[in-house]
């Protein structure tokens, strides 16, 4: 089936962009098959096949990286596409593992690791076009972390870190410069504390 | 080269580049030369190219490169993509992949890719050579 040639398509960086162009060359196909307009420059793939893409393409890409891998974690064998693969790729390939159960025996084993996987998961920037680096964790990251690996990694976060009081943001989330592994330690514990508390109108109904 | 009807302000790069214009980048300079500049290639030379077998494709591919520039190489392949058959973009397919180590993801150097990165160039030539062998 042509689509899975997408997958392996050269080194993992180009098949990797291919899948992303390929996903996001589907959404205004079908857009356009819904609404009755078919035109021929879209007929790369019939339908159908676009139909199936949408997990396809993600579950083909994710196959080769964890071929790849073997017996390392994708955030150390594909740091530069680890997060988009267990957060986004994994969700989409329909993968009946669930994305915990392959993460944590890898984290258990190195727990400092934690601190990798956090850097992969934050927000790229850049600041006046200059050198890219991974920004502090933001509410948004944090949320897909939650969702995706649940309170574990909040737990092995809180190990790594122990118990004091995470009471303020640490640094400052449009800082120039990338935040030490502690800071952004410190930032998931903070959010991800932030995210679980009640907000005030909970608070006031509770009382 | 001078069609009032369709003064190249009216047309895209890949149609200035298709009907060799003079406002085209890739042939404004060859209007001025009696001969293909020295760095490019013809564009005989180059349909040629397209037509050739797999393993001579790959034998003068590091050399196209070498003398184009891998981001001229890989537009000049875009620009004819869509008068390949099957057999010349399944060949193409396989000429962008083993050349994709030599892809830079972006200007600077670093992990992340860029918009306009070699790779993202090759990648959306590669939708176009699926494209060749979807239709066949």
């Amino acid at each position: 089936m042509l689509l899975l040639q997408v997958s392996e398509g050269g080194t993992f960086a180009l098949a990797a962009e291919l899948t992303k162009r390929g996903l996001a060359h589907r959404e205004p196909v079908l857009k356009r098959s819904q609404n009755g307009d078919t035109d021929e420059a879209d007929a790369l793939f019939s339908l159908l096949e676009w139909e199936e893409s949408g997990h396809l393409l993600p579950h083909a890409l994710l196959q080769r990286a964890l071929r790849e891998a073997g017996n390392q974690p994708l955030y150390i064998t594909h740091p530069e596409g680890a997060c988009k693969l267990m957060h986004r790729y994994w969700r989409l390939s329909r993968t009946e593992r669930p994305l915990a159960d392959y993460v944590f025996p890898f984290l258990e084993a190195n727990p400092h690791e934690v601190h990798v996987l956090l850097e992969l998961c934050s927000p790229n920037a850049s600041v006046n076009g200059g050198p890219r680096y991974r920004a502090g964790l933001e509410e948004s990251t944090v949320e897909m972390l939650a969702t995706s690996l649940g309170p574990k990694l909040y737990e092995m976060a809180r190990q790594l870190h122990g118990p004091e009081p995470v009471d303020h943001y640490p640094g400052d989330p449009h800082d120039s410069t990338p935040p030490t592994p502690e800071d952004r330690l410190r930032q998931f514990i903070y959010l991800y504390e932030q995210r679980n508390k009640p907000s005030i109108s909970e608070e006031v109904i509770e009382e | 080269m001078f069609d009032p009807g369709s003064g190249p302000h009216r047309l895209t790069t890949k149609e200035l580049t298709s009907h060799q214009h003079i406002a085209a980048s890739t042939h404004f300079g060859r209007y001025f030369a009696y001969t293909v500049l020295a760095g490019d290639v013809s564009d005989q030379d180059f349909a040629a190219y397209t037509s050739m077998p797999y393993a001579e494709q790959l034998r003068v591919t590091k050399g196209l490169i070498g003398q184009l520039g891998m981001n001229t190489f890989l537009q000049k392949i875009s620009l004819r993509s869509a008068g390949l058959d099957s057999e010349q973009a399944a060949s193409l397919w396989q000429v962008v992949s083993t050349i994709s180590p030599d892809l830079s993801l972006e200007a600077s150097g670093g992990v992340f890719i860029q918009p306009n990165s070699e790779v993202t160039q090759a990648s959306l030539l590669m939708l176009q050579l699926l494209g060749c062998l979807a239709k066949s």
